[in-house]
């Protein structure tokens, strides 16, 4: 089938359209394996696909800085929270 | 180089790290066999046909975060497109240590089948998207 220049471009257009777009961002490792040679809080570029970024945060591989960030803070309330209540048990008894 | 001995295959899907988690490898590269059997001679003519590699890795099922379930099942839901690599050894790609790298697909994932006792395994194949396997020595 011979195809002119311009259903040659439309063609290429479409596939273009269809692919999905990859975008460049910085993320930081968070799991136990090595991600593209990078360790745990290792910060790693990765240029991912929608689906394939959603895929490895949801995995627990890698987190967004801003996300890598809080994490820490998470466990220092969990402990905060058990002393409080100790006090009051204390208190009332 | 010597005769390889399988130790320390480095496997990595969608650029993480596996190969603690993986017990078996296949790079399979084929290609489509088309019929071009002509009246010229007396037997059958063959002709290379479209791509159609794969990677078959036999993972020791982990349901952990971050690790194995975690990772081939949102592979599988969200129909992503991403990198599989093998290297014979876990040293820099090399002449002698070729890495065999495509985009993949995942279109089968059971993660879970045995029997009592036995070590909870999972055969997955990786099918090779359009350029197929390609090797890399430097």
């Amino acid at each position: 089938m011979n195809l002119t220049e311009e259903q040659k471009q439309r063609i290429a257009e479409v596939r273009e359209a269809n692919r999905e777009t990859r975008s460049e961002k910085t993320y930081v490792v968070i799991g136990p394996h090595r991600v593209n040679g990078k360790s745990v809080g290792e910060t790693i570029l990765l240029s991912l696909t929608p689906s394939l970024e959603s895929a490895l945060l949801t995995a627990g591989h890698i987190a967004l800085p801003s996300a890598a960030q809080e994490q820490p803070k998470a466990p220092v309330k969990e402990k905060a929270a058990p002393a409080a209540k100790e006090r009051k048990v204390t208190a009332s008894g | 180089m010597a005769k390889l001995i399988l130790k320390n295959c480095a496997i990595e899907v969608s650029g993480v790290d596996f190969s603690d988690h993986v017990s078996s490898v296949e790079v399979n590269l084929s290609k489509d066999e088309i019929d071009t059997t002509n009246f010229g001679g007396d037997g059958r003519e063959r002709a290379h046909g479209l791509k159609d590699d794969s990677f078959v890795l036999n993972f020791q099922q982990d349901f952990a975060a971050a690790e194995v379930d975690a990772t081939l099942y949102p592979l599988w839901d969200l129909e992503s497109e991403f990198t599989v690599t093998v290297r014979p050894t876990s040293a820099a790609v090399g002449v002698s240590n070729p890495g065999y790298s495509a985009t993949c697909i995942l279109l089968e994932y059971q993660p879970l089948a045995g029997s009592v006792g036995e070590l909870s395994e999972t055969s997955v194949t990786f099918p090779a998207q359009r350029t197929g396997i390609t090797r890399a020595i430097a």
